[in-house]
């Protein structure tokens, strides 16, 4: 007689799958479209140490910067704008063989002569150090949160001012010139409701580009102010 | 070099080797006023490129004393 109360093993799993509570599953919402920075293709261009434009910058870093503060631009003045100094320098350089031929420091002793020559190409190498730390120390940075303006106006005078980007007012941006028209430089003016109510980057390149971003960087903002995600 | 001043009797260029001397002493403090300045900005603004900057200070402050040793020796 067979054993009708013995049950297949395989039904039974079945119907305890059938019955077993099913898993919650959440309910689809729309996902929140996070706000994308746009994509300038200049993250290749003119990335060096010594670059006057510098898009996401890798290793820079400032006093006051901010522990999750996304640098986004590094500008200096474009290097034609130091044209005029090195030019300068170059000719103080040149100036004590050009003084030998008209044998001017013929008065002084041959002693006193070299000394004079070298003190000459100290102060030039001192006017080119000096010339040189003010074109790469004085820079505009502008991050994810803020823009900052760093001037070295001397040896000892430097002031540091910057503001939020949402605080940012108006910006205007002007190229004139040969020079600048056919290196692509110019100035941005940055008009700000902060204490300091102008920021002048002046000289920079790919002027209509920085005031690109720092356009895109304020729209940001308000998303992130509309998303209630400020910082 | 025997231009005796007449008054006081001293060599003219002895004056003149004590001007210089003077001159590339506060030379060399400037230098070193500038080595302290590329150590404030480097302080202020990273951007990898601190090393050489400070060689830079570093060499032109050698270079200042350097010359003021010379001065003091072959004058």
């Amino acid at each position: 007689m067979p054993d009708i109360f013995i049950s297949d093993p395989k039904k039974e799993k079945q119907i305890a799958k059938e019955h077993s509570p099913k898993k919650k599953v959440a309910p689809k919402t729309k996902k929140t479209k996070k706000h994308k920075r746009p994509r300038y293709n200049l993250e290749k261009k003119a990335q060096g140490k010594l670059s006057s434009f510098s898009y996401l910058p890798k290793k820079v870093n400032f006093e006051t910067r901010e522990k999750d503060e996304k640098i986004i631009l590094l500008l200096r003045r474009h290097p034609l704008t130091n044209i005029s100094w090195i030019m300068v320098g170059l000719l103080m350089a040149a100036a004590p063989a050009l003084l030998n031929i008209f044998s001017f420091p013929s008065f002084l002793p041959n002693e006193f002569g070299l000394i004079a020559v070298l003190g000459w190409y100290l102060i030039t190498i001192a006017f080119l150090i000096e010339n040189f730390l003010t074109w790469f120390f004085n820079v505009n940075i502008i991050t994810d949160e803020r823009i900052i303006d760093i001037d070295f106006y001397n040896l000892i005078y430097k002031q540091v001012s910057d503001t939020n980007i949402d605080k940012i007012q108006d910006v205007t941006y002007t190229m004139g010139g040969v020079a600048r028209t056919l290196f692509n430089y110019g100035d941005v003016f940055v008009q700000t409701a902060a204490e300091v109510p102008n920021f002048d980057f002046l000289g920079v390149p790919k002027p209509d580009k920085v005031a690109k971003i720092l356009q895109d960087l304020r729209v940001e903002e308000e998303i992130e102010k509309i998303e209630g995600r400020v910082r | 070099m025997t231009t005796v001043l007449p008054i006081l009797g001293i060599s003219v260029w002895l004056i003149a080797k004590v001007v210089v001397l003077f001159a590339l002493v506060l030379y060399a403090i400037f230098a070193f006023v500038v080595l302290r300045q590329i150590q404030l900005m480097t302080d202020t603004l990273e951007v990898g490129f601190e090393g050489p900057i400070r060689l830079l200070g570093i060499s032109h402050l050698i270079f200042s004393l350097v010359i003021f040793v010379l001065a003091l020796i072959i004058l």
